[in-house]
């Protein structure tokens, strides 16, 4: 993978030397990052070259699609004007993926119509490889699955990596749609592989979380935990609370299953805190009762008490009623296992004395 | 007639009398309408129609009105799209009432619940309902059924059938459902909690905020008692596939993600969610906990998938599972006269005590991409008929294996029968058993067009009822549409008819072309249905 390089000290690169570094960036990880700075230099240029100005055009336009940004199809289809096959066809083509993106699969196929017209999918014609199937794939229809297979097997690497990653993602859901989960693994695997080379952090944590979700349906449960742990973390350092919930709430229900209760407490309290942030009662609701799970089993029923009672606060704090009544359920369930006498003692030790909601004190 | 006899018609004149029916008229009932008449329910159609003769249309109508405040002030059916949060009714009636729509739903599409009018056959003619044991859409004698020993056919009996309280239906239901119960926490276990913990807090809908906008889950979250259950086995949650039961929901919503949503994290959460709840609910949490975490992903999908309200609104229309037999009862009513979307759209909506629609602007915006998947999911598409090619060649005469009989046949044929070896063929002619086929086809496909005014009624009540929204107009202009359609085809196969037992050869390829010209409708029909959910889900955003 070309890395891209810094600029030697004293001398600052030219707006020709900016773009040809930003064409030959693959967008993942590290390249994704310097090709926004890239970008963000060259369109500070007053009169830019038409040269320079079209890279600059065509590179923002694939970043906007990668982004799925709403207005990427457009943005495409205005830079393919500045050039000539075979990258005019190129940037035409994910247009065209752009608007079965965006959920307009019409215009797409009168889209990829127009190419067909303009004889710039003829034979003889430079046409990139593998983004011709790539692009019949994201068009639908019956022959999705052999179009991305193809596509995987002509697209460049490293040049199209980006693609071949967004490929193999898009296979392995189809695979795991149709029941063969089997495949999807090894798709997702060799999704995981290419994210980790370009170190890019947004695609490992989504193709752990994916493979380690398609492990637990394939009933793998312990070689799915260190997958969705990898997928946790990732979000955690992203700061992506609603990844964290999605790929926490999987995790801990795994890891109570292993009966590890410390990793139990650990990822119940992260889902706890981003739950609040969040304003997600339901998984604030879940994450207590994991923990509370975990302190029963390890003989701490106090303790599992204070933590129900105090989400159960948390949520009547903001009117989460439908949240509370699942841990009103889960304390009764507590006490029906624990013994009547014991537990109401206990509870109302650790809750106090209260009112109920609506009476006057 | 008896002393007992005489005294109940008494009593039953009395009532009538009550209820302003003179006692002319009354000679002309039998004991059973009266009976039907002083209970004030069970007023149908069916029965209407035997009284109206008798009572005239304003004594009728104002029975047929008290009876529907009746039901008005004893259902008390929500506003809200899942009926809970309107002050409605009780989660456990709720249920009850969407069992009963959808076990009338069964028998009514299985004809096994025979309608009472017409008085149980008689053959053809406009019995007002679609012939005995059929929907009121289907059109049993237009054309191709007169000779059809199956459309006189005697109703099959009445399958006994089992519905548990969350939907499901199936061999020994009751016994697990009497089981779940048993497990349930009793009311003093949960009020015991509630003591202690200050009871809960009310609801504020303006603090919705961040992922608690999504709340299409929470309609099978309001009863607490059956959110516990004192244990948690895994067979505790196979099978549990009820819209308003809280693993049902949530594993129903997954069901529909995983299907219809674009986010890749979205769609695997969903599968899981979907298919593989023992790997995510272990016993040790408990039911409450199995419910916990199986509500958290199911909002964790539709955060994932995006789209905020719009995305949420459309898994509550999906999840609506009573909007088509309820729609269907209310064809019934209606009967085949009043077999309109925009008709059966104003009942369904009054029947709810839903405000009157709002006003849309000519253009009906894109829907979302969730939006006619949920339509589809909540009122099951009817298929429609495939017209065969027409077999134009005369049956060869049948010849018996047994030589002997054959040689009889063959000489009783040429004493009897006028056949001469000698002479020429009979010009092969356009029998009405070649052309059966294609008339129990029209048969089908009006029948088709009936049912889509009332699949597209329970689309838009269903739409309505979770986000009121200019929808009849569109109702509208499918009933103008269809009607053309429908005289499109009716014109077709009377001509198709007018060609019976005309030489082949003077047809040619008449049939064939008429035949085209019905494939033809079918495509229309099939285009019509499609772009009219697509404008509703449209109006959804209007």
């Amino acid at each position: 993978m070309p890395e891209p390089s810094p600029p030697e000290a004293g001398s600052s690169p030219t707006p020709e030397e900016q773009a040809a570094e930003l064409d030959g960036l693959v967008l993942l990880g590290s390249g994704r990052a310097r090709a926004a700075e890239l970008l963000a230099a060259l369109a500070g240029l007053r009169e830019p070259a038409p040269e320079v100005d079209g890279v600059r055009a065509a590179r923002a336009a694939e970043v906007a699609y990668q982004g799925q940004h709403p207005d990427a199809a457009q943005l495409l289809e205005a830079a393919a004007a500045a050039w000539t096959p075979p990258r005019q066809t190129s940037l035409r083509l994910r247009a065209v993926r752009a608007w079965a993106q965006a959920q307009e699969p019409d215009t797409a196929a009168i889209r990829f119509d127009e190419l067909l017209d303009d004889g710039l999918l003829d034979d003889g014609q430079p046409v990139p490889p593998g983004e011709v199937a790539l692009t019949r794939a994201a068009l639908g229809g019956d022959h999705v699955r052999s179009e991305l297979e193809a596509a995987l097997a002509a697209l460049p690497s490293p040049a199209a990596d980006a693609d071949r990653l967004d490929a193999h993602l898009r296979l392995a859901d189809l695979l795991q749609t149709g029941g063969d989960t089997v495949r999807a693994q090894q798709q997702l695997e060799a999704a995981l592989g290419l994210a980790r080379r370009h170190e890019d952090l947004l695609f490992i944590g989504l193709s752990s979380a994916l493979l380690g979700n398609v492990l637990v349906e394939r009933g793998r449960l312990d070689a799915a935990r260190p997958h969705l742990e990898a997928a946790l973390a990732v979000a955690w350092e992203r700061g992506d609370g609603l990844m964290v919930l999605s790929v926490g709430t999987v995790l801990v229900a795994l890891q109570q299953r292993g009966g590890d209760w410390q990793a139990v407490a650990v990822t119940a309290r992260a889902l706890g805190a981003v739950a609040r942030e969040r304003g997600h009662w339901l998984a604030l609701a879940d994450a207590a009762v994991a923990e509370g799970v975990g302190l029963r089993e390890q003989g701490r029923l106090r303790e599992a008490v204070e933590v129900l009672v105090a989400a159960y606060d948390a949520l009547a704090e903001v009117g989460a009623d439908v949240a509370q009544r699942i841990l009103q359920a889960h304390l009764a369930e507590v006490r029906a296992q624990v013994g009547k006498r014991d537990f109401d003692a206990l509870v109302e030790e650790v809750a106090g004395p209260r009112t109920l909601h609506g009476e006057e004190e | 007639m008896a002393r007992g006899d005489r005294q109940t018609r008494q009593r039953l004149e009395k009532a009538a009398a009550e209820k302003g029916i003179d006692k002319q008229d009354l000679q002309k009932l039998d004991e059973q309408d009266l009976e039907r008449i002083e209970s004030a329910k069970d007023i149908d159609n069916a029965l209407a129609q035997r009284l109206q003769p008798s009572l005239g249309n304003q004594a009728v109508k104002e029975m047929m009105a008290n009876q529907e405040a009746m039901a008005h002030e004893q259902e008390g059916l929500g506003v809200d799209g899942m009926g809970l949060e309107g002050g409605g009714l009780e989660l456990e009636e709720e249920e009850e009432y969407v069992e009963e729509l959808v076990e009338d739903a069964h028998d009514l599409e299985e004809g096994l619940d025979a309608p009472q009018m017409g008085g149980g056959g008689g053959g053809g003619g406009s019995d007002g309902g679609g012939g005995p044991g059929g929907m009121p859409w289907e059109q049993v004698h237009l054309f191709g059924g007169d000779d059809d020993e199956d459309d006189t056919a005697t109703p099959r009996k009445r399958r006994t059938r089992s519905v548990g309280a969350t939907g499901n239906v199936g061999v020994g239901e009751e016994n697990r459902q009497a089981e779940a119960e048993e497990e349930w926490l009793d009311d003093e276990e949960v009020e015991a909690i509630d003591d202690r913990l200050g009871g809960l807090a009310e609801a504020a809908p303006t603090q919705r905020w961040g992922d608690a906008r999504y709340r299409a889950v929470e309609a099978a979250l309001v009863d607490t008692r059956r959110l516990g259950r004192r244990s948690l086995e895994p067979e505790d949650l196979v099978d549990r596939t009820g819209p308003l039961d809280p693993i049902g929901r949530p594993t129903t919503m997954g069901r529909f993600m995983a299907r219809h949503g674009e986010n890749l994290m979205a769609r695997s959460v969903s599968r899981l969610l979907g298919q593989h709840l023992s790997a995510l609910a272990p016993s040790a949490g408990g039911h409450a906990g199995a419910v916990a975490r199986l509500g958290a992903l199911a909002v964790c999908a539709e955060a994932l998938e995006g789209g905020g309200e719009r995305t949420d609104r459309a898994l509550r229309i999906s999840l609506l599972r009573d909007a088509w037999p309820e729609a269907v009862a209310v064809a019934r009513e209606l009967g085949i006269e009043g077999l309109r979307a925009p008709v059966v759209f104003d009942r369904l909506r009054t029947r709810r005590g839903l405000p009157p629609p709002p006003l849309a602007g000519p253009h009906l915006p894109r829907p979302g991409h969730l939006d006619v998947p949920a339509l589809v999911a909540c009122v099951p598409l009817g298929p429609a008929p495939v017209f065969p090619r027409i077999d134009v060649a005369p049956a060869p005469p049948e010849v018996s294996d047994d030589a002997d009989l054959a040689s009889v046949d063959a000489i009783l044929a040429r004493f009897t029968g006028g056949e001469d070896p000698a002479g020429l063929p009979e010009d092969p002619f356009l029998s009405r058993e070649q052309l059966l086929p294609l008339l129990r086809a029209v048969d089908q496909l009006l029948s088709c067009f009936g049912r889509m005014q009332v699949e597209l009624a329970a689309a838009a009540g269903a739409a309505y009822r979770v986000h009121p929204s200019p929808v009849r107009p569109v109702l509208a202009e499918v009933d103008r549409q269809l009607r053309t359609l429908a005289r499109q085809v009716v014109g077709t196969a009377r001509q198709l008819q007018q060609l019976e037992g005309m030489p082949l050869m003077r047809v040619r390829g008449e049939p064939e072309r008429l035949t085209e010209r019905l494939r033809d409708c079918v495509v229309q029909f099939e285009e019509l249905r499609e772009r009219s959910l697509h404008r509703l889900a449209g109006a959804l955003d209007a």
